[in-house]
């Protein structure tokens, strides 16, 4: 056992246990939290992947941004006597059964995929990264422009208070 | 007006430009004078002015015809490569001339008709789109661009036929004619794949060499040939496709002038022009297209003679003259339909603006309700008459030209059955306007009230009648000079010179028929009606007969219109009751059953088990979940 | 070593608990941090293909950023709809959300 791989490990430990939080927890918030430091634990394996850039933007986007969202919106509509009520459903047996046959389903499909054992060392993505999509990427990265446009009025569409 | 600088390159701009007017009326029409009307006149004559600049320079020689545009490449599928191609010869000139001219006189004119009309900038901006439409017809050089046009045409037909969508009569006269057309356009349609693959073209210049090379077998030619006649039946209304033209009539009365008189119907009769070699290849072809154009002309003639509104007997008279036509050119006569659809264009626009003006000053369509309007609209009188001799071709109005030419040429062909049916419509033909003339013009006015408010139309109205009504008098005159003849009416095989020894009872038949037609007419419909009410109890069925048209249209209701409805009746039967209960409801009820039973019923309404997101979600992930496992092996 | 076998299998797993997630959950949010766990399990998988496989080139990575946009523009208007409902019903529960049905 290596160190990185021992570091692979601990990681992944901890980021299955916050997942399985989130999605087992009677308590919306402390689901929230959890998903934060999940997402957290993701951008860490970005690092690990060489991608410097993305962990960045991973955390600033998703940690900094898409979760202080649902946070607001937890706050927003939970009630106290809410904390109480069973958040599981009672399919939850045909769920488990359903995600455990997906999960192995990939996980055997993927155990023995072959990985190349000499790789590359890590070199810093920004650059490269901006020449791609203002390059070869630009007509999806205009696109994504667009589909952020459509998402803020549909959201503010969406959201607004009408006046009855 | 002298250019120093080429403008054949101008050439694509005649369809052009009423198209950009087509489009800038709906959006800038709020803003123009007149909503938009002067943009389209103004389109349209530029376009006009465009086209007679090009007559003048094929007149002094320095324009040799015929003469192509390089064409611009448009898009390519496989080896072939589709262009936007055009081209200029006699045939192509004269109808640009005539498409151009007619639709200028024929907006000013609306200008007076449709003053006080709603929805003025539908109305020209149609206009446009249809005149771009038809120019685009008539300047390709290769089907496919033709066929643009073509139902480019079609479109503009349907809407301006429904333009007074208010009245459930015109617009199921719409439909009906866009309908109708459209199973013509199969045709053309199915001709146009046919083409391709016999030929592997669709340029005419390439078609026509291709042609002439021969090693086609005689099948494939016909086939070819009565395909492209399938859409000319359709377009310009021949039996058994003619059930339209009579209905849309509900539409707007310079709108009948334009296109179911002059142009769009008459592109029928270019196409076939300009088929003109792979027609010629075919006999039986030729033979089909003059039995069929001879049959349907006898026919509507006979269907005009009975009608009493006056628009419908110029509808019927259309129909009867675009069948002559055919019936010249299934006899290889080129020269005489072709100059028969000039000269017709000339005085069917006449003959219909003429009656609009009419039909504007008493309010009605109904020729039993008018008379004696002689004294009343002078002018209107004096160029519906200018129409109706040319129209029954009494020398020297142009209509006698043209039609003794074809008449000429059905001589030459040695067809006897045909040269009788000739001339009987011709005799039909006479009869029919001049009992018109009678009814409306002369004799008693038969309902006081609107003979006393009748009044001659605006200028705006009445100078482009007399604009038509000149070139009625005249354009067979001009036509038949030599020198223009040759480069409008040269058959594009040069047959031998027909100049052929015709014997002089030929034409004479042919005028002392037109004459006598006149005259009867005249005679029984004129002044004191007892005449033709004693004749009238006599011919009581057969003109019950005609006056509904041979009931085609209630047969074809009753064969074919019925049946398909309740096929689709039937179809809707099953798709509803049988296929959406089995699969679509069957596949939602497995759904809920399966999985609706571990659903609490805590905070829930009980009995509520399905429309549950989650139960579906499941459904899928499952079917995923099989489809991943099964092709994972 | 870290091999490509195991951030895939990472990603599986954490791929499945999502799964879960959406399909076992009762209340919308919960149900949309879920999804948001597939979206990231997806993610790792694309860098793990892009480093392992194709060294040499960004695309995984680019594709990821877009990915991670439009997540979020997801989020947002998923969000706003959860805010919308909730306005009107004062009731998240997925179960008692069946309009769709006749």
């Amino acid at each position: 056992m290596t160190l990185p791989l021992g570091i692979f490990y601990a990681l992944s430990a901890l980021m299955i246990g916050f997942s399985l939080v989130v999605v087992t927890s009677r308590n919306l918030f402390r689901g929230a939290m959890c998903l934060t430091a999940s997402m957290g634990f993701v951008a860490a394996f970005f690092a690990l992947l060489g991608g410097d850039f993305l962990a960045a933007s991973q955390l600033l986007i998703y940690v900094g941004g898409v979760m202080v969202l649902i946070l607001f919106v937890v706050m927003f509509v939970q009630t106290p006597d809410l904390f109480r009520a069973r958040q599981t459903s009672v399919r939850w047996i045909p769920a488990l059964l359903l995600a455990g046959g997906v999960g192995a389903l990939f996980i055997r499909a993927f155990c023995h995929i072959e990985s190349p054992t000499e790789l590359p060392v890590l070199q810093p993505t920004s650059t490269a990264l901006g020449h791609l999509l203002l390059g070869d990427m630009a007509v999806p990265f205009e696109v994504i422009s667009l589909v952020l446009l459509a998402a803020l009025v549909g959201a503010l569409v969406f959201g607004l208070e009408r006046e009855s | 007006m002298i250019f120093t600088f080429s403008m054949i390159s101008h050439l694509f701009l005649i369809p052009i430009l009423p198209f950009a007017a087509a489009f800038l009326i709906p959006i800038f029409g709020r803003w123009l004078p007149q909503r938009g009307a002067w943009l389209s006149i103004a389109a349209v004559m530029a376009s006009f002015i465009i086209a007679l600049d090009l007559l003048l320079r094929v007149g002094d020689g320095s324009l040799l015809l015929p003469h192509a545009v390089t064409p611009v490449p448009w898009f390519s599928v496989g080896l072939y490569e589709f262009v936007w191609g055009f081209q200029l010869d006699g045939l192509s000139l004269l109808m640009g001339l005539i498409v151009t001219g007619v639709s200028l006189l024929i907006q000013i004119y609306s200008l007076g008709y449709m003053s006080d009309a709603p929805r003025l900038k539908q109305y020209f901006a149609s206009l446009s789109l249809f005149t771009s439409g038809m120019l685009l017809v008539v300047f390709s050089d290769n089907y496919f661009q033709l066929f643009i046009g073509w139902e480019l045409m079609g479109l503009c037909s349907y809407l301006l036929i429904g333009y007074d969508w208010d009245r459930e009569a015109a617009g199921k006269a719409a439909v009906k004619a866009f309908l109708t057309t459209r199973i013509g356009d199969l045709g053309f349609y199915a001709a146009l794949l046919t083409i391709f693959i016999i030929l592997g073209t669709f340029n005419f210049v390439q078609i026509e060499e291709r042609l002439l090379d021969g090693g086609l077998s005689s099948w494939a030619i016909t086939l070819m040939a009565l395909l492209i006649f399938g859409g000319v039946v359709g377009k310009s209304a021949q039996f058994p496709l003619h059930v339209w033209l009579p209905d849309a009539m509900e539409g707007p009365t310079p709108v009948s002038a334009l296109i179911h008189s002059a142009t769009m119907v008459a592109a029928g009769v270019y196409l076939t022009a300009r088929s003109y070699v792979l027609f010629s290849g075919s006999p039986m072809a030729m033979h089909i297209v003059s039995w069929v154009g001879g049959g349907t002309s006898l026919m509507a003639a006979l269907f005009g003679v009975a009608t009493r509104d006056i628009k419908r007997m110029l509808a019927f008279s259309t129909i009867s003259q675009l069948g002559l036509m055919l019936l010249g050119l299934g006899v290889s006569g080129y020269s005489g339909s072709v100059m028969h659809m000039a000269t017709h264009a000339a005085f069917k626009a006449l003959l219909f603006l003429a009656a609009g003006s009419v039909i504007h000053a008493v309010h009605t369509n109904d020729i039993w309700k008018m008379g004696s309007l002689s004294k009343q609209m002078a002018v209107t009188f004096t160029v519906f008459l200018f129409g109706a001799l040319a129209l029954a071709a009494i020398p020297p109005f142009a209509g006698f030209f043209s039609k003794d030419k074809i008449i000429e040429n059905i001589y030459l062909a040695h067809q006897p059955g045909l040269l009788a049916l000739a001339y009987s419509v011709s005799g039909l033909t006479a009869f029919y306007v001049f009992r018109v003339i009678g009814l409306v013009f002369l004799g008693q006015p038969k309902e006081r009230d609107r003979f006393a408010h009748a009044h001659e139309s605006p200028w705006v109205m009445t100078i482009p009648m007399i604009i038509l009504a000149f070139f009625a008098v005249s354009f067979g005159w001009i036509l038949s000079r030599p020198s223009i003849f040759e480069t409008f009416f040269s058959a594009p095989l040069h047959h031998a010179a027909l100049e052929a020894a015709i014997p002089a009872w030929v034409m004479i038949t042919a005028i002392s028929v037109a004459v006598g037609g006149m005259g009867l007419g005249l005679f029984l419909y004129t002044g004191d009606l007892t005449r033709v009410e004693s004749l009238a109890r006599v011919f009581h069925p057969i003109h019950h007969f005609l006056f509904r048209q041979a009931y085609l249209d209630e047969a074809y209701e009753l064969f074919l219109l019925r049946p398909v409805r309740g096929l689709a009746a039937g179809l809707d039967w099953f798709d509803r009751q049988i296929i959406d209960r089995i699969f679509v409801d069957g596949f939602k009820t497995i759904a809920d059953e399966l999985l609706s039973r571990r659903t609490p019923e805590e905070a829930t309404a009980s009995g509520e088990r399905s429309g549950r997101i989650q139960n579906y979600l499941m459904i899928v992930t499952f079917a995923a979940l099989v489809l991943l496992f099964w092709n994972s092996h | 070593m870290i091999t490509l076998a195991h951030m895939l299998c990472l990603s599986a797993i954490l791929f499945s608990i999502g799964i879960y997630g959406v399909l076992a959950r009762k209340s919308l949010i919960a149900i949309l941090m879920s999804v948001e766990l597939m979206f990231n399990a997806a993610n790792i998988n694309l860098v793990a293909f892009n480093r392992f496989l194709y060294p040499d080139s960004l695309w995984g990575q680019g594709l990821v950023l877009l990915v991670i946009t439009v997540a979020a523009a997801e989020a947002v208007v998923g969000l706003a709809l959860v805010i919308a409902i909730y306005r009107n019903t004062k009731n998240l529960n997925a179960d008692d959300l069946h309009l769709l049905h006749d």
